[in-house]
């Protein structure tokens, strides 16, 4: 009698609490991936205030030349981005040179044009910011 | 079996329900990017979602501004452009505070910073397009117009005026004051943020996506182009805010006649610092002070005095020098790390001074 009551106590076999263990390892496991895994850079470039092209590095198949004002071209091509012509007079923002890296950035002030890189997803390994 | 079916399925719903739970943990992340003072704040704000962020950076940037039109260098409308422009000239009480400050700071830091070193600056002409080095009669006599002595602050009348022939300057301190006002607003919503304005970093509260909450900071490569680094920095800012500010011989710089020229100008001198550093990075809860104490720093150099003032002012720092030993302040030292091994190296105190 005693022996019956603790059976039904507990409603899961001893297959079942190996599958849940299973399941919370397989899921705390993901989890861990999920946090340090970096799902690629995103470029976004931002005019006046105004964010004009946004689109992930690795998907730019195809050379693409923006020009968001007169005299300026930013080239975006295999995986990097960055300022290639400018109006302003000390070139400052073509210096940054063409950028792949999360966390960079390239800025034409005078223009107020800001070529940003951010990692995608949640979490990555990179940097928050750069101090110089 | 149909039992175990629907147990299994209980279990992956409580499973799914959990992870959902832990992984997006009530936080969400808002960018913003604006230009102000001739840069680019970058902002990056967490929040839980009742906060109305973007009317908290449309305040942050009206903040931001109004200081630039109080101290701004290049805006002639600007309280410091009429000051120097007349030598006396009406100002408005936050212009008033701020230059007490500065003038208190510049005076603290044995004047190695000095907010009248405008007229040098202006002959040198780092911020136009075609700066050029002076000639030494020139500089000589414009060097004699760098001294605090000469600047009167009315704090009733709220004017300022100067000793003829003076100009002030506050660029060395403008960003740290803007990322003060910026870390004010964002710990008074008690925000986590991380904040570049130019080269300055403000961190504030815990970095929801960072390892063990904290803020991983890249220092720039002083030899290398402005996207390079060289080694990280994580800080905790769940006690408080902590501010980057770096003072760098890479920085404006110009070549004439085969030789380069940086902006930092040591205000004895009147000419670009060469003392073998290439740049300082201090940590600081203060924006301001840790933009003077970069700039006082790289003047002065790596010696007992400069960490007499890293100490009073509970800051920290990173000296790099030109042949590539980087010190490290004791309090930074756990959280420093070199990422290029093959051009840098720490060093102790007495192998950097030596």
């Amino acid at each position: 009698m005693k022996k019956q009551q603790n059976k039904s106590f507990i409603p899961f076999k001893k297959r079942d609490i190996i599958l849940i263990f299973a399941f919370l390892i397989a899921a705390f496991f993901a989890l861990a991936v999920m946090k340090n895994v970096s799902g690629g850079v995103t470029a976004t470039v931002i005019y006046d205030g105004n964010t004009i092209f946004q689109r992930e590095l690795s998907e730019i198949k195809e050379k693409i030349v923006l020009s968001p004002a007169e005299g300026i071209e930013i080239t975006a091509e295999d995986g990097r981005i960055g300022f290639t012509s400018s109006t302003c007079e000390t070139h400052e923002c073509i210096k940054c040179g063409m950028l792949s890296e999360p966390c960079r950035t390239a800025a034409c002030i005078p223009n107020k044009i800001l070529i940003t890189l951010t990692p995608n997803g949640k979490t990555h390994d990179g940097y928050d910011a750069i101090g110089y | 079996m149909k039992n175990s079916f629907t147990k299994m399925l209980a279990v992956l719903g409580a499973v799914t329900f959990m992870l959902a739970s832990l992984t997006s943990c009530g936080t969400e992340k808002k960018e913003y990017t604006s230009f102000a003072m001739g840069s680019v704040i970058s902002a990056v704000i967490y929040c839980t979602g009742n906060e109305d962020t973007d009317s908290l950076w449309n305040e942050i940037c009206s903040l931001v501004n109004s200081s630039d039109k109080a101290i701004s260098a290049t805006d002639e409308s600007s309280y410091i452009s009429r000051v120097n422009a007349s030598g006396t000239a009406k100002v408005n009480e936050y212009t008033v505070d701020l230059l007490k400050k500065a003038v208190l700071l510049c005076n603290t830091l044995n004047r190695k910073l000095d907010i009248t070193i405008g007229a040098v600056t202006s002959l040198w002409g780092f911020t136009g397009s075609t700066p050029r080095v002076p000639e030494t009669d020139e500089l000589k006599k414009t060097l004699d117009s760098v001294n605090l002595d000469g600047v009167f602050i009315d704090d009733t009348g709220l004017s300022v005026s100067l000793k003829e022939g003076q100009k002030l300057d506050l660029g060395a301190l403008g960003k740290g004051e803007a990322c003060d006002i910026i870390k004010n607003k964002l710990t008074e919503k008690g925000l986590s943020a991380c904040v570049t304005f130019g080269g300055n970093v403000l961190v504030t509260g815990k970095n929801p996506n960072g390892q063990k909450g904290l803020w991983k900071i890249g220092l720039r490569d002083p030899k290398g182009t402005e996207n390079d680094v060289f080694a990280a920095l994580t800080l905790d800012a769940s006690g408080g805010a902590k501010c980057v500010s770096t003072s760098g011989s890479y920085e404006k710089c110009f070549e004439e006649n085969g030789k380069k020229y940086h902006h930092i100008i040591d205000p004895s001198t009147g000419y670009p610092v060469e003392n073998g550093l290439a740049s300082v990075s201090v940590v600081c809860p203060s924006g301001l002070n840790a933009d003077a104490l970069s700039t006082a720093i790289f003047v002065n150099g790596l010696n007992d005095t400069s960490l007499m003032w890293l100490d009073s002012f509970g800051a920290e720092a990173v000296f790099v020098f030109d042949d590539g030993s980087v010190f490290v302040t004791d309090g930074l030292n756990q959280n420093f790390a070199i990422t290029k091994t093959d051009n840098y190296k720490t060093v102790t105190y007495e192998e950097a001074t030596k």
